[in-house]
């Protein structure tokens, strides 16, 4: 009851937010918390005629259904919703939903792709270490199994949800009317609170994933794209850029400053390494 | 100027209407992305990069990509699905204008063109990017006889995850396609929505060519059954949906309805005269690999049976 109380008042599109970002965590706590069971499938290696068993935890298959899945319908759902309620306002023509659909779609497959290499390749990265110094053979698999585990994956997640989230800037017209009403301040308050919880949780993560610089280069070319569309639909100024009244331009401006202090300050306190990805990975330092 | 522009326009292009185009867009791109990817196959370049390795390694490492691989990813992924989605939202748009597109359908059907176009590249990049591991853990794994466990975990996520989410996002978006169309036939049966002779033919034509293509990679892709059962389950939902409006199939107006009933009638020929040929196998996939044919163990199989039934 207490929860209905505090969402009451709360805008549908943000509360579709907060289910995107729901899903985002549920992706980390199942494969954080959920090694047992395993799921053996047994198979038939045609060529030889080998009954084998492919094994993997429960944990990673319900990451993959929830990133690779009900992450991107999550965030169709916000982005379509926020898209709604400017259409019927006549604000949004179908060339832009249009183009908003199809780097949508693009986000979305760096998200799923991202996340089932990401799942795969992590496994097989534990699995294949082992034999890195066994022989150069052995380390050059090595090596390719890291990259598309730590590099490729991590960073077409980041970059994917980066993207999808400048759809949802992209999804609110330059121009809106209006007088800020304390409801549009409650959620532009939810939203922003929202927004410095996701953005200090994606840079560790990020981090971690070795993409820390590309979060940091995404959030800040989309926020200097965000400043020059407001610069000319102002009129050489940033009149339309009331934050206050943007719930989800909100919720981007507290995400970068969260990140951006995070990942900046993470990197001066621990150091930085000589090449990509530049920032020492958390689970290197504890 | 318009009219003008309007002439060219039908001039040049064989088919104006927006149901027809997406599907011959769609063929063409398709047909488009095999050749160039072929040409990345004759190029064979390696593509590498020089990584820094932490997690305790703290070393410099050269990972090497096959460039033909990178390209495949490329155009039967995100490039497809650009084509693939400017065909659905054409062909969903033009459905609205006539008023033939409730919204709780559109709605319904955008959720399963975007669960389509995961499945599809979740798919070719777990197929693609096992497929290269899966060769190199083979390699090492004869040399050394170290590591069998990597190449079982490798090659049934290349052979069986890989092609059977693909080709099951291939047709879920298929289903879309056909599912956007009016189900009343009635419909169809205006002059506005009439398909002519040309456009049939360009209709019928690449379904064939597509179907042997589909059958062949199937088979290779050791996902056949899985394809030729969920073709037959959606070509029959299908047919009853429409059966149930009671105004005939006007399946000759329906360009990816039609597509799907080739596909499903050439890849049962396929799949029969390929089973009849090679014989059967006693578990799943149950039919040969075509490169299972180049392997002298499997001819020798092949010319064994064949004396025998001589």
């Amino acid at each position: 009851m207490e929860i209905k109380a505090s969402l009451r008042g709360i805008a549908p599109q943000t509360l579709y937010l907060l289910l995107f970002l729901v899903v985002l965590g549920s992706g980390y706590a199942f494969s954080e918390f959920i090694s047992t069971p395993v799921v053996d499938i047994p198979f038939v290696i045609t060529e030889t005629g080998q009954a084998v068993t492919f094994s993997m935890s429960l944990g990673k298959i319900l990451e993959i259904i929830a990133w690779s899945f009900g992450l991107i319908l999550a965030g169709y759902l916000l982005i379509e919703r926020n898209l709604a309620i400017w259409e019927g306002q006549g604000m949004v023509s179908v060339r832009k939903k249009d183009l908003i659909f199809h780097l949508f779609i693009i986000a979305g497959i760096m998200i799923a792709t991202g996340n089932i290499l990401h799942v795969y390749f992590n496994t097989l990265n534990g699995m294949v270490e082992d034999f890195a110094e066994t022989s150069f053979e052995g380390w050059t698999i090595f090596v390719l199994v890291y990259d598309i585990d730590e590099q490729v994956s991590h960073g077409l997640i980041h970059v994917g949800i980066l993207l999808l989230i400048a759809m949802l800037l992209a999804a609110e017209p330059v121009n809106i009317q209006g007088d800020l009403t304390s409801k549009i301040a409650k959620n532009t308050m939810f939203t922003m609170l929202l927004g410095f919880v996701m953005g200090a949780v994606q840079a560790f993560a990020a981090l971690e994933g070795q993409a820390g610089i590309l979060v940091l280069l995404g959030s800040w070319t989309i926020m200097l794209m965000v400043l020059v569309v407001h610069f000319r639909a102002g009129q050489r100024g940033f009149d339309t850029l009331r934050l206050f009244e943007r719930p989800n331009l909100g919720f981007f401006a507290c995400f970068i400053i969260a990140a951006t202090i995070t990942i900046i300050v993470w990197g001066l306190i621990f150091g930085f390494v000589p090449a990509y990805p530049f920032f020492k990975q958390p689970g290197d330092v504890f | 100027m318009k009219q003008r522009v309007d002439k060219i326009r039908a001039d040049v292009l064989v088919t104006t209407r927006p149901f027809t185009r997406a599907f011959v867009v769609y063929m063409i791109a398709l047909l488009a992305s095999y050749l160039i990817v072929q040409l990345f196959r004759i190029a064979n370049v390696q593509l590498s990069t020089t990584i820094w390795l932490s997690d305790g390694v703290d070393s410099f490492g050269v990972a090497a990509f096959p460039l033909f691989t990178l390209a495949e990813i490329f155009f039967f992924g995100p490039w497809m699905s650009v084509i693939m989605t400017l065909c659905f939202r054409k062909s969903m748009v033009f459905w609205k204008k006539c008023g033939l597109m409730p919204a709780k359908k559109s709605q319904i059907l955008t959720y399963l063109f975007i669960v389509s176009i995961l499945l599809m590249n979740t798919g070719l990049v777990t197929n693609r990017a096992f497929n290269i591991v899966s060769a190199m853990v083979k390699d090492f794994y004869d040399a050394t006889t170290l590591g069998f466990d990597n190449y079982v975990f490798a090659y049934f996520l290349d052979e069986l995850v890989g092609h059977h989410l693909m080709n099951a996002g291939m047709i879920l978006f298929f289903l879309v396609m056909a599912l956007a169309m009016p189900r009343d036939s009635s419909v169809l049966g205006q002059p506005a929505f009439l398909m002519n002779g040309g456009e049939k033919v360009l209709v019928l034509v690449p379904s064939v060519i597509y179907g042997v293509i589909f059958s062949y990679e199937n088979l290779e892709g050791q996902s056949a059954v899985f394809s030729i059962v969920m073709l037959g389950i959606l070509a029959g939902a299908m047919i009853v949906g429409i059966m149930m409006k009671k105004k005939g199939y006007a399946i000759g107006n329906r360009p990816f309805f039609t597509f799907i009933i080739i596909q499903l009638i050439v890849m049962a020929v396929f799949l029969l005269v390929w089973g009849i040929t090679l014989g059967t196998k006693p578990y799943y996939p149950f039919f040969y690999e075509p490169s299972e044919l180049q392997n002298t163990r499997c001819f020798h199989l092949f010319l064994t049976k064949n004396q025998f039934r001589a």
